[in-house]
């Protein structure tokens, strides 16, 4: 039995070797460069998902976010809530804000927050314009490598310190002009905050004018167009559509600010703002001002805030895309 | 023109800093109150400062806070908004009274805003905080507790909560005293005491690791109420308890004083209010400085 396994061996051995032999050029390479192949193929995938699991992050987070203070703040208006039920049209449209005694009316808060908005939007925007205006199209070279680095620094400057600015500076000197005895007030909300949204629209509005080809420039000039009229006629027309998205922009900045509002608006508990000298408490500073120490039912009607206040946010973010498909 | 830029932007700010040192050395412009209306400042809803000063002067849901008070939610920001205008009012803890520059405590029915007329019991803008507990009752833990209320220690980490308190005769806590401690501490009551009890609690359970604890924050009423029924080992309540409010056997002990100071600008020249007054500019039926003269 040996002997022969032994014999068979040897005679087999040559085509032992060869097959060996194939065995480690062919399949042993082959596999070789498959496994090549797969690492790619593996590295791919690994990155694939990595990439999606990054993206993911974003939109987990706006739906958790979004489904947090839904769930919370809706809460109060559907019966079974632990600590009572608040009509959501008194809720609306309230023009008094008194936890202690269980009222709660954000009305006057929305007018707050829209007119703060407005009165930023209405004197930060031609500012912005005219600045950037200004960078793209008139200012000298060195000039303009002063001012948009300024422009750009004040994009970077802490909101709350903008609110220190206010709160020092800004309230004193509306106090002076105020016929009322304090300067926190609307006008000093709308001050800092057009200060605020200056550099947003600023520096969208330099890049879209910058993108108006200069051919457009040329044309008008050549039909005997001042460069003023070029500019007011021609540029900003054609720059239109990045115009607008700074201007949206600019308002979901100035709707959503909070630090810096919060230290100049004097937050009062009620009433709609009957001049531009009147205390006002927008929807941000509500939430920040209160959800320290707040429990129970006040701290539900905080996330309520918290829930328009969102919807505002969604509303703006549907006009900023509406305005950037249309302008393709 | 680059240079004129700057030297214009220098002498621009050299006057800025200018004015703000020459407010600093403690000459302000003396305003005449009476011009304007007073500027009321308030904290917010939920402040344990706001609801102790509502209670002493009597704002409830029929005379809530006048619309156009400044809320501001920090007591240093009350004061700074004071500080920055004449004629405004607002009130603080007494620690941010002598910390802020430029503001003055009024006198309240007469009595000067100081730690040592809080201790006397003679400032009406005060309150005690009490501890109620049943002497037969308290466990080792307990008794641990109430002692390093009422120790140096104790009495220290109140202060950093803005209580006021009196050192006098207290002594440093000894914890090896007490041993080897276990237990849970049931306390509760005041909603006012909360911050500041949860604080204590945690110092003390540091020192002891085996020692959990809970504060249930219901109302000095409930306070007061559940440490005689035996539902908290220690109840906490922010008013006077008088003795024969409780049975037998239960121990009530005042271990430190809140006080609210009520704050002007400097330059006002207003010497004190009533708290009839002061509830009268909260609610707005007082709204200039002349009808307090």
């Amino acid at each position: 039995m040996v002997e022969l396994s032994v014999k068979l061996e040897e005679e087999n051995s040559v085509e032992c070797a060869l097959f060996l032999h194939y065995f480690e050029v062919e399949v042993l390479s082959v596999e070789k460069e498959m496994s090549v192949n797969q690492r790619r193929v593996m590295m791919e995938k690994l990155f694939h998902g990595i990439f999606f699991t990054a993206a993911s992050i974003a939109v987990v987070s706006v739906a958790l976010i979004i489904i947090f203070i839904f769930s919370r703040g809706l809460q109060p208006f559907f019966p079974g809530n632990e600590f009572g039920n608040y009509n959501p049209i008194s809720f609306l449209t309230g023009l008094n804000w008194r936890p202690s005694f269980g009222t709660f009316g954000i009305g006057y808060m929305i007018v707050s927050s829209l007119l703060a908005t407005l009165g930023a939007i209405l004197l930060g925007v031609p500012i912005a314009l005219l600045t950037a205006v200004f960078l793209a199209e008139v200012a000298p070279k060195r000039l303009a490598a002063i001012i948009q680095p300024a422009v750009e620094l004040l994009a970077a400057i802490p909101s709350v310190l903008y609110g220190v600015f206010g709160f020092a500076i800004i309230a004193p000197a509306v106090r002076n002009i105020s016929p009322y005895s304090t300067g926190n007030s609307l006008l000093a909300v709308i001050l800092v905050l057009s200060i605020m949204i200056l550099p947003t629209i600023a520096s969208i509005c330099t890049t879209s004018i910058r993108a108006v080809p200069g051919y457009y420039r040329e044309g008008s000039l050549a039909l005997g167009a001042s460069k003023i009229q070029t500019i007011f006629k021609v540029v900003i027309p054609s720059a239109k559509s990045g115009i607008l998205t700074a201007i949206v922009l600019g308002v979901g900045r100035a709707i959503g600010e909070t630090m810096a509002v919060i230290l100049v608006a004097g937050n009062s508990e009620g009433g709609i703002p009957s001049s531009i000298f009147s205390i006002i408490r927008p929807l941000t500073v509500n939430i920040a001002l209160e959800m320290g120490y707040a429990a129970g039912m006040q701290q539900q009607m905080l996330f309520s805030t918290a829930v328009v206040l969102i919807i505002f946010i969604i509303i703006i973010n549907l006009v900023l895309s509406k305005i950037q498909k249309k302008a393709g | 023109m680059k240079k004129l830029v700057w030297a214009s932007a220098l002498a621009a700010s050299l006057a800025l800093v200018g004015c703000h040192g020459n407010a600093e050395a403690g000459e302000p412009a003396v305003v005449e109150p009476g011009g304007k209306d007073i500027a009321v400042v308030s904290r917010e809803e939920g402040s344990g400062t706001r609801s102790a000063f509502e209670e002493l002067i009597g704002i409830d849901e029929e005379n809530p806070v006048v619309d156009g008070a400044i809320v501001q939610n920090a007591t240093g920001t009350v004061g700074n908004s004071v500080k920055d205008n004449p004629e405004a009012i607002g009130y603080i803890a007494f620690i941010t009274l002598d910390e802020t520059k430029g503001i003055r405590g009024l006198k309240v029915e007469g009595v000067e805003p100081t730690v040592d007329n809080v201790l006397a019991g003679d400032y009406p803008l005060s309150r005690p905080f009490v501890m109620i507990y049943d002497e037969n009752a308290v466990t080792d833990a307990d008794k641990a507790f109430i002692a390093y209320l009422q120790s140096e220690d104790g009495l220290i980490e109140m202060e950093a909560k803005d209580g006021i308190i009196d050192k006098t005769g207290a002594e440093p806590f000894d914890a090896d005293a007490f041993g080897n401690l276990e237990g849970n501490l049931i306390l509760g009551g005041s909603t006012s005491t909360e911050k500041m009890i949860t604080h204590l609690a945690d110092t003390f359970t540091a020192l002891f690791p085996h020692v959990t604890y809970a504060y249930d924050s219901t109302g000095s009423g409930a306070g007061i109420k559940n440490a005689q029924d035996g539902t908290y080992s220690i109840g906490f309540a922010s008013k006077e308890v008088a003795a024969d409010e409780v049975g037998e056997g239960i121990a009530i002990e005042t271990f430190c004083k809140d006080g609210i100071a009520v704050a002007v600008n400097e330059s006002n020249q207003l010497e004190g209010v009533t708290i009839a007054q002061l509830h009268d500019i909260y609610t707005g039926k007082i709204t200039t400085w002349d009808e307090l003269k």
